[in-house]
């Protein structure tokens, strides 16, 4: 089945049959169906244009789908070394490594990668932000709760 | 700040006594039974808080004193957010170990690292590192990573930020201005977030944890009128892309301008 074929409704209903969604009651999600993403905007499948005001989660810095990046990672796939095991030397892991020695400030010169943004559990800051698409239920009984950072 | 236990009037006040309260916690817990504290330098989900100045440099003398580590988390404020590479460059100090995600590839593909001061990686020399993760140093993540920081560099994205900050505050004084229910806003680079209030006494209009029937009528009109962001509480975020344009943030605080009337007809006088 063709995700680009498939009309919204199907879509989002799929999605909500057969996904989990984090931050929410299940039955109350209300996902925001997006096709593309390119600079500043995000378009639904039926075409809206949304401004992206928030970076999705304070994350995509230089605007989505940014051309040059897309170039890079195509050639990349065409390098064939996607993935090999964190005891091996590649150039990406030393180009990486010494471009941030050279960008961070002072004597921060050693860096380990991890796969993702951490997820801190969280004490009485209450529950995450809840989009225009997500809703939450129940917030003021959530004791423990961790939030995106 | 949107709930504010005062340690004091103004930043000198406000650093002396949060550092003051802090070293009472670390002579109670023991110095030696705390390796390291972690702080977001500039606090972000929770409302986008700066330190008062000189807090940073405050801390970081204190933890050097009694031998604890500093641990800046720049998941959030890094790569530019705040208008610096780091948002620990604020207040001008280096930490011992830095986090970062998020920015560092823009998302593209997943990717987070930990930055070790000399001192703190050279005890790894010849004392083992007893962890690791099957996706260490994914190749593919460091390959999008690379041309990420080089738009970064070639774009003076950093820089940038920092460029669009006045502009970002003069749309949110706009705002305000012309708004009773804006409570208050800040921004710092394009880190940035407006506070909603019920009254002239400047009471937010929904309590931590809480909501409020024209928080979440304002959300499904952003959503419908094209702006993604986030709202909660009694507070909405401005955190664009470091690339977007003067033209598109004014299009984002025209539909909030529109979207802030819904909050002026709950506003109680």
């Amino acid at each position: 089945m063709d995700a680009k074929t498939m009309d919204t409704e199907t879509m989002i209903a799929l999605c909500k049959e057969h996904t989990f969604y984090s931050w929410a009651a299940q039955g109350s999600v209300d996902p925001l169906p997006v096709a593309r993403a390119e600079g500043s905007y995000l378009y639904t499948p039926d075409g809206q244009k949304i401004l992206d005001f928030n970076s999705q989660l304070m994350c995509v810095n230089i605007g989505h789908s940014h051309p040059k990046v897309l170039a890079a990672m195509k050639a990349a796939i065409d390098e064939h070394l996607l993935y090999v095991y964190p005891g091996t030397a590649t150039e990406a892991r030393a180009r990486v490594g010494a471009l941030l020695a050279e960008m961070a400030p002072g004597d921060l010169n050693t860096f380990f990668f991890t796969s993702a943004a951490p997820r801190p559990m969280r004490t009485r800051s209450g529950p995450p932000a809840s989009t225009p698409g997500a809703r939450r239920s129940s917030p003021a009984t959530a004791r423990t709760t961790a939030a995106p950072t | 700040m949107p709930y504010d236990y005062s340690f004091g009037a103004t930043d000198a006040e406000r650093t002396e006594q949060n550092l003051r309260y802090l070293e009472e916690v670390i002579m109670c817990e023991g110095p030696q039974t705390i390796a390291a504290m972690i702080i977001e330098p500039v606090t972000g989900t929770n409302g986008v808080l700066p330190p008062p100045a000189g807090y940073l440099q405050g801390l970081k003398r204190l933890l050097d004193r009694h031998g604890i580590l500093l641990i800046c988390d720049e998941v959030m404020a890094g790569f530019g957010r705040t208008g610096k590479l780091f948002a620990f460059e604020h207040g001008d100090i280096v930490p011992d170990i830095v986090t970062m995600a998020k920015g560092l590839t823009s998302a593209y593909v997943p990717l987070g690292a930990m930055g070790l001061s000399d001192r703190v990686a050279a005890h790894f020399d010849k004392n083992v590192f007893w962890g690791g993760l099957t996706y260490n140093a994914h190749n593919f993540a460091l390959q999008t990573a690379l041309a990420v920081l080089g738009v970064m560099q070639e774009e003076k994205l950093v820089e940038r930020a920092a460029a669009m900050e006045p502009m970002m505050r003069a749309e949110m004084e706009r705002l305000a201005a012309r708004h009773r229910s804006i409570r208050t806003h800040r921004c710092l680079g394009l880190f940035g977030i407006m506070e909603v209030q019920k009254n002239r006494r400047g009471e937010p209009i929904a309590p931590y944890n809480g909501s409020h029937p024209a928080m979440n009528q304002l959300a499904k009109f952003l959503r419908d009128n094209g702006l993604f962001t986030f709202v909660r509480w009694h507070t909405f975020m401005c955190n664009p892309p470091l690339t977007i344009s003067e033209d598109e943030l004014r299009e984002g605080f025209a539909i909030l301008d529109r979207g802030l009337e819904i909050t002026d007809a709950a506003f109680e006088d």
